[in-house]
């Protein structure tokens, strides 16, 4: 009976835990988002919708890592932690229109060719999939692994 | 494996931070850059041929520097065809440092005018197709396209040969009075001469004059031009034609019958 109380009280607070973590790590990111838009706010004059698109993928992101956080120490955080690299890649490629971006404002067009930039981009993206693919399959090795006695 | 799946995921942030690094880089590139561009000046080169000179200033503040700027300029007619094309190119613009270069476009003018007779006396709308391209953060080409339309002037607009005065000289020759007008529409100031010879029914040379031409543009001209011949020598019929010699350009036989 003791014992039961014990093992609810360290899940109670192993979930708080994370919990925090989860909310440090938002936290941290989102203060790194703000700051890197304080730089990048320059070219949000000149492409309209750019700080909405921006503003998307962050909350986005901000999401499946507080999941993948409050799901620690089961499978499913990696399953969160795929979902957010391959939300990387496919939020790269379709909103960077793999990486020639076109513009039109008062008869002049203007192309921007960001092609070296995104295949960088999805590199690391899939650097971060095959990681977390990585981690999963190193998690279920640790689960089968017989416990020594 | 736990350590290299650690280890991985600290040089992906690694890079991530320095991708991020270079993207603000690429854009301060782009806000600290000035493209000046100067008032075109017309003139004409050491060949003859009509030359439009765009002094262009590039000024680099930016933290990388700057590459493989260049800028390319076609005008074209109406039909689609190229009358004249330019291009300027500069390698590097080095951060904290200016380039000042020069954006050339030159057109034979006696040769386009002598295909197109139609740039002579018709006022038109030419096609400008320019092309501005830098390479940003030595990593990041940017282009800009844009298509102006250019108002061209004729320089012999409305250009009429009224009808011929005969009247008699002495007594064997006679004065024929031709009356020339038209409008210079033209960007450029009309020097040269004009010249109008006569010739009779059977294409025998009766008689040529001209006046020297000085029509400051958007102005219009109207003159005549004597020509004195042998009575004998006047037939019914025949034809005169019209040569117009400029500075720029050179154009003729205009051919106008009479009788």
């Amino acid at each position: 009976m003791a014992s039961d109380m014990r093992d609810g009280d360290d899940k109670l607070r192993g979930f708080v835990l994370r919990i925090l973590k989860a909310t440090a790590k938002a936290v941290i990111f989102y203060a790194v988002y703000f700051f890197v838009w304080f730089f990048l706010a320059p070219i949000a004059v000149l492409v309209p919708g750019l700080q909405l698109m921006v503003e998307a993928f962050v909350v986005v992101y901000i999401v499946l890592m507080i999941l993948g956080d409050l799901t620690g120490g089961t499978i499913f955080q990696y399953f969160f932690s795929t979902a957010k690299s391959l939300f990387v890649i496919c939020y790269l490629l379709f909103s960077l229109q793999g990486g020639i971006l076109t513009a039109s404002y008062e008869g002049v067009s203007l192309l921007v060719d960001l092609r070296m930039f995104v295949v960088v981009a999805l590199l690391l993206g899939l650097v971060g999939f095959a990681k977390s693919i990585l981690q999963a399959i190193n998690d279920m090795n640790q689960r089968a692994e017989p416990k020594a006695l | 494996m736990q350590l290299s799946i650690r280890m991985i995921g600290i040089a992906t942030t690694v890079f991530w931070v320095f991708l991020a690094a270079f993207v603000v880089l690429a854009v301060y590139s782009v806000k600290d850059l000035n493209l000046d561009f100067g008032q075109p000046v017309a003139g004409l080169d050491a060949d003859g041929d009509l030359l439009i000179s765009l002094p262009i200033t590039i000024v680099n503040r930016g933290y990388t520097n700057l590459e493989a700027f260049r800028v390319a300029t076609q005008v074209m007619g109406s039909d689609g065809a190229v009358i004249a094309r330019g291009s300027t190119s500069v390698p590097v613009v080095r951060r904290d440092s200016s380039v000042v270069t020069t954006h050339n476009v030159s057109a034979n003018l006696d040769d386009l005018l002598s295909r197109h007779g139609s740039f002579l006396f018709n006022d038109t709308e030419l096609t400008l197709n320019a092309t501005v391209g830098i390479t940003l953060a030595q990593l990041v080409p940017v282009e800009a396209r844009a298509n102006f339309s250019v108002p061209w002037g004729a320089p012999l607009y409305d250009f009429a040969v009224g009808m011929p005065a005969f009247a008699p000289e002495e007594a064997t020759s006679m004065v024929v009075s031709v009356p020339v007008s038209f409008e210079n529409h033209a960007f450029f100031d009309l020097e040269g001469d004009i010249r109008l010879l006569m010739f009779d029914s059977s294409d025998r040379l009766v008689a040529e004059g001209g006046t020297a031409l000085d029509v400051a543009q958007h102005t219009s001209y109207s003159g005549n031009i004597d020509l004195v011949f042998a009575t004998s020598a006047l037939t019914s019929s025949g034809k005169f034609e019209v040569y117009v010699h400029a500075g720029l350009f050179d154009y003729g036989p205009l051919v106008i019958p009479y009788g």
